[in-house]
């Protein structure tokens, strides 16, 4: 079994957020929702002033404080280092997002499909689309994957569950590489099997020094930052996106 | 790799999504999902196809894959095989699914219902109807008149060879662009200077010191791109240790990636370029080598400015292919070996680099003495005023410039002995500012006195080789006498011509101070939205008043159509057939073409088709395809021009008239590798003889004698006072606004929105909601503004003291100067509900006409304001 | 006013009564509009955010089953301690606990996302290292022993026990409160303590803080249940003494609560993780009002109980009111101030307000204890019949 891992490259991340678009796209998350996040940064003052950018997927914690705290197992780690999450048996208790310090958690406030951006209701586009919402619906995230051979594919399903990064295992499953992974121009993310020492992600982190976010709260992360610093504590938003409120 | 395979999906519950909604009610708990039996009812059996087609939303046309099931678009990814963007797309490359899917878009073909000026009231129209409006509009012009009277307008567009060279052709109308908005001003100065077709960005691949010039890397595309192309470059340049520079009135622009920031004040890179100039030529960074055997730096100067010449009697080939004889002056350099002065192209000369003469009793200087001299009080002290930058962090940029360039090394590439001079400039929008043209050509003679242009990881402008047509005209600038076409062609106002669709507007509304020769009456857009892109908002929508008919062929309502369009017609997106597109990254050559992966949506037409039916129906189908068969270059196999083609049986020619299968290729691969771009054709160094014997205009001879045409004609000094053989400093127009007007405005692209065609993408408008303005937070809280208030923001024309406003909210920046702020483009739209009450167009503040655009008609992005709280 | 006859007993029926009915009842239907809307447009109609992901309903719900765990000490009281003049406050504390345990249960209901799943809980899907596994199992058992107590206590009043039921009574009024108080109380701290990821709240003293919050929470109730029972009786039913007890016991255990918060908020404000200072956050302005009334609450009320007429009425009913204000506070700033620190140092610090969705349908659970409260404590015999008055107990 690979244990998958990502690393991330801030020396090459450029911000462009097309990761973000990527996995809205690939799972059809709703308005609002970034299960991956772009931060765009700057520190200091003028002229000394600079710009970082840090995208923040959810980091799939080996001992994640979500799974331990979700009431009924909706949320389990997966053999391949995944934290699954079963949209089918959350609750919708937020546990997880209040024990997640990451803040990469989701919770479906409103129907998705009514907040599925395009409106798939329009006739003229349902006569092209046979009513999919949105009307470049995924169908692969309808499936069951892992395993536990459950829902845990894609953020369209059920008002009132979380969603949140699933590290994309209904591609993962088909050996791609995630969404966001796959697109990214400025190539700076990577995904593979950590287990492996001769992985590509296992090649970088030999290579190159990371860091993870908030190692003192010891979650284990499985993604990894190469390149650049962690936030400084000085560091502000610019241009935060502040998604459907 | 158009693959159609069934799949089945592990374990079922793969059927449509539908499904899912009726089988939670709200709050109650799933599982629904049955037992085994139930699930393997529920097994589908996908059909699952990928279709390699093209972005076709920005310019560099990336390569796409794109996913169907069952006939539906499920995704767009990157083709790998793509070269401009390896399998990966930016945030609109992957939004535009939206777009495609916009219930939005313009279904039918629609005519106008109420007066033009205020939003449109639209009836539908069967494309018969609105075809024959359009096609009987451009029959009531006489063929003869029709370049007076028909308009065709462009914006961003693709497949030149049908739109911009076939139609406007076979139509005879005149045709404006949105160059003079985009970068022209660069593109005129190149031309000029070393006859290439392109601004300024560096080759990638050997560069080790890189000067950003207002390179808008992290968002915008820089030299001719769209977005990702260069910044892979880029990073993999700095992964060999490049140095990045970052000029810019703003860091954000370059994120991390600048490794040195210097805020320059907006509109004084001139004198910047000057300084460098200075610097490397007090410290003998000079290649003296190429100045003088490839430049006219040593052709001699008379005390008027202009070159000492001899007469010469040539015999060259008329049009018609006869031989003639005719009288051509020759420039003289002064012969060192002889100790006289000869021609430049006499034989074993040696000419002086430097120096003051006296020949025939005419006192002369070369024409980099001139230089010298010209920049010699262009201390790095003086340009740290001008540009509010420190003098020795100019000195420290140039040094170590100078450095980089290790003149007089070579370098071995495919063979061929080259100059190797790994430094180089990237800029590109940022010529448009009213002193653009010159600060272009300033920035050139810096890498000309490197020796660095088109030398090994020097500085570069086309993708390969090629000189630009406009290099041999823009040796002798004509400048006429009135009567003028609408946008001032080769008048004494804009000799050197970027065909402006503002001055255009000012002409008509003002013909007799422009001498125009006629108003136009009918126009045709053309994937432009004018009312939006273009400043100024108001002379552009007051100017379109004016037109009998106009027509726009967009698959939205844009602005400019919901305000003045007679008829709109619905182009499709992807959905078409397009091309054929450059797929170059300067390294690799490649070729591609947009294929479309479903069938146009709604009763939307590509825009190929609209043009075949509306020439057809205008009578000029024959005309059009005759033009497509020698811009395609059909000829072996050339369209009969009676006859309506499908749009694919012509790329099917042209697919098999290079050499391949047909357009099935383009249908299964989408790109058309042609390979590594070899260094004979990528370098000029490496022509034989270097630069096809063309010498680099260091020296603008061509501007003064243009410049003195100009006088002559009577044009006002606005008009002429940047025409000067050297880029020479001067205070910019905007500078006269009152001293109340105490900030630059100045624009930029933003990543998440391509112009003014994505904004409504609901996907990437999520990312960034509303217009803002980047304010230092300093200069903001000396005003009282907080991060996000609202505040206005008034421009003044220094010229004709009028003032334009807008409201914003400001946005907090620290890599951004103080006396700066910035409006992004992308914003001040009202037509598609997603972009209603997203805040002004900085193009409302923005002025045209004199003083805000270049002496070659460009327009620019400056203008003083002033902001407060609203 | 009308009389009506329920199990054989007369019960008066005021104006003010069905005034008073008739506002409960208007105030749960409104509560229900609102949660059935909240169900089916969804969550959004709070002002719940993913930055902010618990509010008012969470502190409801812990407020209330605090009172419900520490409302057992008045049986201890009576049976383990031999305070018989508590007596009279029996079975009325046992129907306080019970029927906060079912408000606890809604605020719960009206948070999560699906009801029907979470009824799940714990029988079908259990996660054994979640807090909220461990807490739905306790209230099952919890609320039958309550059930149980409550059901003995009523065959006491009604003078129908046996003397193995009484003694049994006995022997459950004893044990349910460690069950309570430990069992039950202490988790719902650790709901919050074992967050690693909210400082303020990742605390091993979260638990104890609880339990005692909880005891001071159901004392201050029990004050007021004494005092509404007398104004609704005309005569007190406890006695000068007993009330003078409960005051001693409330000033207790609103200083042990207040020295629980002290050393937090020192403790806390001397922590400098990456996210700053959490402990400010109490201080900083969105939060201020709400740490002034659980601070200034608990100053205010032990203030009161320090004299000796603050121990008697009216006083001891206004530092009860105050008391429990107090605990109200805590357990809101507890739940919201704990979120409201930035996960990553650059963010923002959460916001919260609750909607009037929210702030409605909190207003129908209330009402729905206190209806069932005021119902209940007539329909069913609280005191025994024969009981002799003490002589602190007469009308003042
Ligand atoms: N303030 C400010 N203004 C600017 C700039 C700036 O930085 N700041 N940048 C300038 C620059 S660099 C440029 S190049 C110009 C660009 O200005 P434009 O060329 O006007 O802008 P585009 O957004 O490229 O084109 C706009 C129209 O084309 C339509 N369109 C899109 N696809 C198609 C298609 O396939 N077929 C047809 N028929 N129509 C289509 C869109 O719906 C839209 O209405 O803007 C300039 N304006
Ligand atoms: N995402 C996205 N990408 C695009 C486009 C888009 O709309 N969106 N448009 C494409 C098009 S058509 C074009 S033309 C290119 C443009 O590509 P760029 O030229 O790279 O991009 P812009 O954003 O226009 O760049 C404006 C830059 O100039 C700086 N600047 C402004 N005034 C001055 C000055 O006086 N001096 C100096 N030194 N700097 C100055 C601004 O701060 C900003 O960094 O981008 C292309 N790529
Ligand atoms: S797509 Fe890549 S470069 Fe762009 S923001 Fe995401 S990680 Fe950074
Ligand atoms: S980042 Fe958060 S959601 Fe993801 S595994 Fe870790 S704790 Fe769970
Ligand atoms: S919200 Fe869902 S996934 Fe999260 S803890 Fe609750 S039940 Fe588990
Ligand atoms: S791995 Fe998949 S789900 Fe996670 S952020 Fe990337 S695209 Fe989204
Ligand atoms: S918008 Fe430009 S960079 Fe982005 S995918 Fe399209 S062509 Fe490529
Ligand atoms: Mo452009």
């Amino acid at each position: 079994m690979p244990k998958y891992g990502m690393v991330i490259d801030l020396d090459k991340c450029y911000g462009c957020r097309a990761c973000m678009v990527a996995c809205k796209i690939e799972n059809n998350t709703p308005e609002g929702h970034f299960w991956m996040y772009t931060f765009r940064l700057e520190e200091g003052e003028y002229p000394n002033a600079k710009t970082t950018f840090l995208p923040r997927p959810c980091m799939h914690c080996e001992d994640a404080p979500c799974v331990r705290v979700c009431p009924v197992e909706a949320r389990y780690k997966e053999d391949t280092g995944q934290t699954s999450m079963d949209w089918d048996k959350c609750i919708g208790c937020r546990y997880c997002e209040i024990a997640c310090p990451y803040g990469v958690n989701y919770f479906n406030w409103e129907d998705p499909k009514k907040i599925q951006y395009v409106d798939g209701g329009d006739p003229d586009l349902q006569a092209v689309t046979e009513g999919a919402r949105p009307p470049y619906a995924n169908p692969d995230l309808d499936g069951r994957y892992g395993e536990k051979n459950a829902h845990v594919a894609g953020g369209n399903h059920l008002k009132s569950v979380v969603g949140k990064c699933t590290f994309c295992i209904h591609r993962t499953e088909k050996g791609l590489d995630p969404a966001c992974v796959a697109n990214c121009p400025a190539f700076a993310m990577h995904f593979g099997d950590l287990d492996d020492p001769e992985s590509n992600v296992s090649q970088l982190l030999q290579e190159q020094v990371g860091f993870r976010l908030l190692e003192e709260t010891n979650t284990n992360p499985r993604v990894h930052y190469i390149g650049g610093s962690p936030p400084s504590t000085d560091a502000h938003q610019i241009e935060a996106v502040k998604g459907k409120e | 790799m158009r693959v159609s395979r069934r799949t089945v999906l592990k374990g079922g519950g793969v059927l449509g999504a539908g499904l899912f909604v009726t089988r939670f009610l709200p709050g109650m708990p799933g599982g629904g999902s049955g037992g085994p039996a139930e699930e393997l009812a529920e097994l589908a059996q996908l059909n699952e196809e990928f279709v390699p087609t093209t972005c076709w939303i920005g310019k560099q046309d990336c390569g796409i894959i794109a996913r169907k099931v069952n006939g539906r678009l499920v995704k767009l990814e990157g083709n790998p095989e793509h070269p401009r963007n390896r399998g990966r797309l930016c945030p609109k490359g992957q939004g535009q699914i939206q777009a495609i899917y916009d219930p939005n878009r313009v279904k039918t073909p629609l005519v106008r219902t109420n007066e033009k000026g205020v939003t449109g009231t639209w009836r539908q129209a069967t494309w018969d109807e609105a075809l024959t409006m359009v096609a009987d509009k451009i029959k009531e012009i006489p063929e003869d008149d029709r370049k007076k009277y028909l308009l065709w307008q462009k914006g961003r567009s693709k497949a030149g060879d049908f739109y911009d060279d076939a139609f406007v052709k076979a139509s005879g109308a005149t045709k404006m662009g949105h160059g003079a908005y985009c970068s022209d001003a660069g593109y005129r100065a190149m031309e000029l200077t070393t006859g290439l077709h392109g601004v300024l960005h560096p080759d990638f691949r050997h560069t080790r010191y890189l000067l950003s010039y207002g390179w808008d890397g992290m968002n915008g595309g820089g030299n001719k791109t769209c977005q990702i192309t260069w910044h892979q470059q880029l990073i993999e340049a700095r992964e060999r240790g490049l140095k990045m520079v970052h000029i810019d009135p703003s860091r954000r622009s370059a994120g991390p990636f600048a490794d040195e920031w210097l805020p320059i004040k907006p509109g004084t890179d001139m004198a910047f370029f000057l300084a460098l100039a200075n610097v490397l030529i007090e410290n003998e960074y000079v290649d003296t080598e190429y100045l003088t055997k490839h430049s006219n730096a040593v052709s001699l100067v008379k005390a008027d400015g202009t070159f000492l010449t001899e007469t010469r009697t040539v015999t060259i080939e008329n049009d018609d292919g006869e031989e003639e004889e005719e009288e051509v002056q020759i420039e003289q350099v002064w012969d060192a070996a002889s100790g006289g002065a000869v021609a430049i192209d006499a034989d074993r000369v040696q000419p002086a680099l430097e120096g003051s003469y006296t020949a025939g009793g005419v006192s002369v200087k070369t024409a980099f003495e001139v230089f010298k001299e010209h920049v010699a009080s262009a201390t790095p002290e003086w340009a740290a005023d001008i540009c509010d930058l420190k003098a020795e962090d100019i000195r420290t940029v140039a040094m170590e410039m100078g450095e980089a360039a290790m003149i007089g090394s070579t370098i071995v590439m495919d063979g061929i002995t080259l100059p190797y001079r790994p430094v180089g400039i990237m800029g590109y929008h940022v010529t448009q500012q009213e002193l653009g043209f010159q600060a272009c050509r300033a920035a050139a003679l810096v890498m000309m006195l490197l020796g660095t242009i088109e030398a090994v990881g020097g500085q570069r402008t086309d993708y390969t080789w090629k000189v630009y047509k406009n290099w041999e005209p823009f040796g002798d600038i004509s400048v006429k006498d009135g009567p003028y076409n609408m946008y001032l062609k080769g008048s004494k106002f804009f000799p050197i011509n970027s065909a402006n669709p503002s001055i255009a507007a000012h002409a008509m509304l003002d013909p007799d101070k422009y001498e125009l020769e006629a108003v136009p009456k009918v126009m045709i857009i053309h994937m432009a939205n004018p009312v939006i892109s273009f400043p100024n908002q108001k002379t552009i929508m007051d100017s379109y008043e004016l037109f009998e008919f106009i027509a726009v062929i967009d698959p939205w309502l844009s602005e400019t159509a919901d305000l003045f369009a007679d008829v709109v017609l619905p182009a499709a997106t992807i959905e078409k057939y397009e091309g054929p597109m450059s797929a170059n990254t300067q390294y690799v050559d490649a070729k591609t073409l947009r294929v479309p992966p479903m069938d146009p949506l709604f009763d939307s037409r590509g825009d190929i088709d609209i043009y075949l039916d509306l020439c057809e129906k205008a009578g000029i189908l024959d005309k059009y395809l005759d033009v497509v068969n020698s811009e395609l270059k059909l000829e072996d196999n050339p369209l009969p021009l009676t006859e309506r083609p499908e749009v694919r049986d012509i790329f099917d020619r042209w697919a098999k008239q290079q050499g391949l299968e047909g357009v099935e290729f383009f249908e299964q691969q989408g790109v058309w590798q042609k390979g590594d771009v070899p260094a004979s054709k990528f370098y000029g160094y490496a022509q034989d003889p270097p630069f096809d014997g063309n010498r680099h205009r260091f020296y603008g001879e061509s501007l003064l004698r243009a410049q003195n045409d100009m006088k002559e004609l009577g044009a006002g000094e606005i008009f002429w006072r940047l025409y000067t053989p050297y880029p020479t400093w001067m205070t910019a127009t905007l500078e006269g606004s009152p001293p109340e007007y105490d900030l630059y405005l100045i624009s930029r692209k933003l990543i998440e929105f391509k112009q003014a065609r994505s904004t409504f993408i609901p996907v990437l408008n999520e990312l960034a909601p509303k217009q803002f303005m980047e304010m230092n937070p300093q200069a903001a809280k000396d005003r009282g503004l907080d991060d996000g208030d609202e505040a206005w923001v008034e421009s003044q024309n220094a010229l004709t003291g009028e003032t334009r406003t807008v409201k914003t909210n400001v946005s907090y920046l620290e890599t951004i100067r103080p006396d700066t702020v910035c409006l992004p483009h992308h914003y001040g739209f009202f037509t598609n509900p997603i972009t209603k009450d997203q805040g002004p167009t900085s193009n409302t503040l923005f002025f045209s006409g004199e003083g805000y655009v270049t002496n070659t008609a460009d327009q620019s992005f400056h203008v003083k304001v002033k902001v407060y709280r609203a | 006013m009308a009389t009506i006859t329920a199990q054989g007993r007369r019960i008066d029926v005021s104006a003010g009564l069905v005034a008073w009915l008739g506002v409960l009842a208007a105030l749960i239907v409104l509560g229900f509009v609102n949660f059935i809307r909240q169900t089916v447009d969804g969550h959004h109609l709070t002002g719940l955010t993913d930055a902010n992901p618990w509010g008012l309903y969470l502190s409801g719900y812990v407020f209330f089953v605090g009172i419900s765990a520490g409302a057992t000490i008045i049986g201890l009281l009576i049976h383990g301690f031999g305070r018989k003049d508590y007596a009279p406050l029996g079975t009325r504390a046992l129907l306080v606990g019970l029927l906060s345990l079912v408000g606890a249960v809604l605020f719960i209901a009206v948070d999560v996302g699906s009801i029907p799943r979470m009824l799940r809980l714990p029988f079908l899907w259990r996660n054994e290292t979640s807090m909220f596994t461990y807490t739905s199992a306790t209230y099952y058992l919890f609320g039958l022993l309550l059930a149980v107590e409550l059901f003995l206590a009523l065959k006491i009043t009604r003078g129908q026990a046996s003397s193995t039921e009484k003694s049994l009574t006995k022997w459950l009024a004893i044990a349910i409160v460690p069950f309570a108080l430990i069992i039950v109380e202490a988790p719902h701290g650790g709901i919050f303590a074992v967050v690693k990821a909210r400082e303020f709240w990742n605390s091993p003293l979260l638990p104890p803080h609880f339990v005692s919050a909880a005891l001071l929470s159901a004392t201050a109730v029990m004050v007021l249940v004494g005092a509404a029972t007398s104004a609704a009786t005309g005569r007190r039913i406890v006695g000068r003494e007993t009330l003078s007890h409960m005051g001693i016991l409330l000033a207790f255990f609103i200083a042990l609560s207040a020295f629980f918060d002290f050393f937090d908020f020192i403790v806390f404000s001397y922590s400098d993780t990456i996210t700053g200072n959490t402990a400010w956050h109490f201080l900083s302005s969105d939060h201020l009002p709400v740490s002034i009334v659980h601070v200034g609450g608990y100053i205010l009320a032990l203030s009161i109980l320090l004299f000796k007429r603050g121990r008697e009425t009216p006083w001891l009913t206004v530092a009860a009111a105050v008391a429990l204000i107090a605990v109200a506070a805590y357990r809101y700033n507890l739940t919201i101030v704990g979120q409201a620190p930035p996960l990553l140092p650059f963010l923002d610090e959460a916001k919260y307000a609750p909607t009037w969705v929210e702030l409605s349908i909190t207003a129908g659970i209330v009402a729905f204890m206190l209806l069932g409260y005021s119902v209940l404590t007539r329909v069913l015999p609280m005191e025994e019949p024969d009981r002799t008055l003490s002589e602190n107990e007469t009308a003042p």
